[in-house]
């Protein structure tokens, strides 16, 4: 008996070893590029809850989509200074203005609320803290970018970053 | 800068607090300040505002009253007078100093 006891012990002390570098991984703050000179750009993001985990948030502007938010996954938008509007759609829209100022960064958050029939994405303003708080650290994979240009591809942000 | 200037902002997005739970949203932005009959050209204002959200509490009352759940709100938000807001100048700017201060610093010790 005491043989299977030690059998548990050793195996859960190396799940935990083997979970430890996973867990720290994905505790490694994101760092965000600062966008090209006389551009701005906003990071959209969307936090890894349960609500509407099957969902994509699909960020659009001007009829053209420019990237995918999956449950717990960000992009940043490099686009021009002054008013833009986006939206999101699933049974119902929502939309977003923002004023991109150049050489800043904006942020803003989807949520998937309820719906009648499914969920429902909301797309609000947010901050660099409310980034930070929420933990999204997974950059949406270049499949569900485009085909609106100015979503950064993950070479893209490497390159940003100077890597 | 004399305290009390005016100046005018522009509200760029306004949404008031939907349906299951959705908070309602405010982003503001400064354009200018009047000084001494000239304009200082203002950006980079942070101050944009969601209410609280109650997506939680719909989910919650979903399990209970069903579609009726979709009927909470959010709440709205609102920026009252006062607050604080932080931004940037877009240019430079040359304020003229009043004598009486001028001559203040003058005899100030240092």
């Amino acid at each position: 008996m005491k043989f299977v006891n030690v059998i548990v012990l050793a195996a859960s002390v190396a799940a935990a070893a083997m979970a430890a570098p996973v867990v720290a991984a994905e505790k490694a703050p994101v760092v965000i590029p600062p966008p090209p000179p006389g551009k701005g750009q906003i990071v959209f993001y969307r936090t890894g809850t349960m609500m509407g985990a099957a969902m994509g948030c699909s960020v659009n502007e001007k009829g053209q989509k420019i990237s995918s938010l999956g449950s717990g996954k960000y992009f940043i938008l490099v686009t021009e200074p002054g008013r833009h509007e986006y939206m999101v759609k699933s049974e119902a829209k929502d939309f977003l203005a923002l004023e991109v100022e150049p050489d800043e960064t904006q942020y803003a958050m989807c949520k998937i609320k309820m719906g009648m029939m499914s969920g429902r994405p909301d797309l609000r303003p947010s901050t660099e803290a409310e980034f930070v708080k929420a933990g999204t650290n997974r950059l949406v994979d270049a499949d569900d970018m485009g085909p609106g240009a100015g979503a950064l591809r993950p070479e893209e942000v490497v390159k940003a970053l100077g890597k | 800068m004399p305290a009390g200037v005016t100046g005018m902002g522009e509200i760029i997005h306004a949404k008031s607090s939907g349906g299951s739970g959705a908070s309602g949203e405010l982003v503001l932005t400064a354009r200018y300040l009047e000084v001494d009959g000239r304009r200082l050209r203002l950006r980079s204002l942070q101050m944009s505002a969601v209410g609280k959200d109650q997506m939680q509490l719909a989910l919650a009352a979903a399990q209970a009253f069903g579609p009726f759940a979709l009927a909470v709100t959010g709440k709205n938000i609102e920026i009252v007078k006062g607050r604080i807001g932080l931004a940037k100048t877009a240019e430079a700017f040359d304020l003229p100093i009043k004598t009486s201060v001028a001559s203040e610093a003058v005899g100030a010790p240092r």
